[in-house]
């Protein structure tokens, strides 16, 4: 069984698959995979989900392996075609990380490390342990998507919005995800408890910048993807 | 007859022509057209005949004709409504279908 330092160096992460969905984030993109790749992160997969900017190019300059949207989905749509395509490429374990440069390569080991010991098939970053540095509304905010993912899914989870999240390859197989938007962090947790994953929930820090809270869900796409959460309970398809 | 059952047997008339035409085009499935042609001879009945709807209201409890009317639009509206919603729903899960196969299916061109 490989012991996991931070630098990755003991860790074999020839099968592990980095997702990031990717919406106009030329500003981030290579410096996260470029962070990424410099802890041996083997494999960066991005989903451009439809940007018009130069994500696809920039990402493609940094050797990763580019998915494109021809049109924008949202996050849900992307996080589906991206772990897709990563389990089509072989992957073992697949973690998705955001492109804002919100989540650090050590933190992705934190959350690849249970799955690669074989411990859990789905692993979630949470950031509330440690939420220093997290402005208040941010945490109102999860406090409220929490309980939400609790009511409506059944699921409880202290950071049910985290988008830094480990899975198996059974565990990615299994989960299916038929949201678009947003409200994919709560359909995934809720899933997982559904199929009867493994699951675990890490401490991680975030690093919070202007730029990522700005690409955050804001109160107005809060509400949206409040409103697609009950709609999506009201359709029952989410059983 | 009354200008405002002139005005509304019209513009339901017009409706009801439309919904023939469109079936006939075949732009409009066999029960769609049923459904359309029932509500719209029903309302054509309601206004030519003020007092069917008063018959209505007292069938299914409620004072007059006018609000049975006005009440029955209002869940017809929110059903209507939220078809709507389900089939634009439905359609935005085919595009993502559709965007996600060809997202796969394309061959990458790669940097390195």
């Amino acid at each position: 069984m490989p012991m996991l330092g931070p630098d990755g160096r003991e860790a074999d992460l020839d099968t592990v698959f980095v997702v990031t969905p990717a919406y106009n984030e030329e500003q981030t993109i290579r410096e996260v995979l470029v962070n990424f790749r410099r802890r041996a992160f083997r494999h960066h997969l991005v989903v451009d989900d439809g940007s018009w900017d130069d994500t696809a190019a920039l990402a493609r300059q940094e050797g990763a392996i580019v998915i494109r949207h021809a049109m924008n989905r949202g996050l849900g749509a992307a996080l589906g075609t991206g772990l897709a395509a990563a389990l089509a490429r072989g992957a073992q374990v697949i973690v998705t990380v955001d492109a804002d440069g919100q989540h650090t390569p050590e933190d992705a080991f934190r959350v690849i490390a249970p799955v690669l010991r074989g411990d859990a098939d789905f692993v979630v970053g949470t950031r509330l342990f440690d939420s220093r540095g997290m402005p208040w509304h941010r945490r109102l905010a999860n406090v409220i998507a929490n309980l939400l993912t609790v009511l409506l899914f059944g699921a409880r989870s202290t950071d049910s919005q985290s988008g830094l999240r480990a899975f198996s390859r059974s565990g990615a197989e299994r989960i299916e995800i038929r949201t678009d938007g947003m409200e994919v962090s709560s359909e995934i947790v809720g899933e997982s408890r559904r199929k009867g994953l493994r699951c675990l929930e890490i401490p991680i820090t975030s690093i919070y910048t202007d730029y990522s809270l700005s690409k955050g869900q804001s109160f107005w796409t809060g509400l949206r993807t409040l409103r697609k959460l009950l709609l999506l309970k009201l359709e029952g398809r989410d059983r | 007859m009354r200008p405002s059952q002139f005005v509304l047997g019209a513009l339901v008339v017009i409706a009801l022509a439309l919904t023939v035409y469109r079936f006939q085009r075949r732009q409009m499935k066999v029960l769609d057209m049923l459904f359309w042609s029932a509500l719209w001879t029903a309302a054509l009945v309601g206004i030519v005949f003020p007092d069917t709807t008063g018959f209505v209201a007292r069938l299914i409890g409620i004072g007059r004709g006018v609000d049975a009317a006005i009440y029955l639009s209002v869940v017809l509206v929110f059903y209507l409504n939220f078809r709507l919603y389900m089939r634009i729903s439905q359609i935005d899960t085919q595009i993502t279908t559709i965007v996600r196969h060809l997202a796969l299916t394309e061959r990458e061109p790669r940097a390195r």
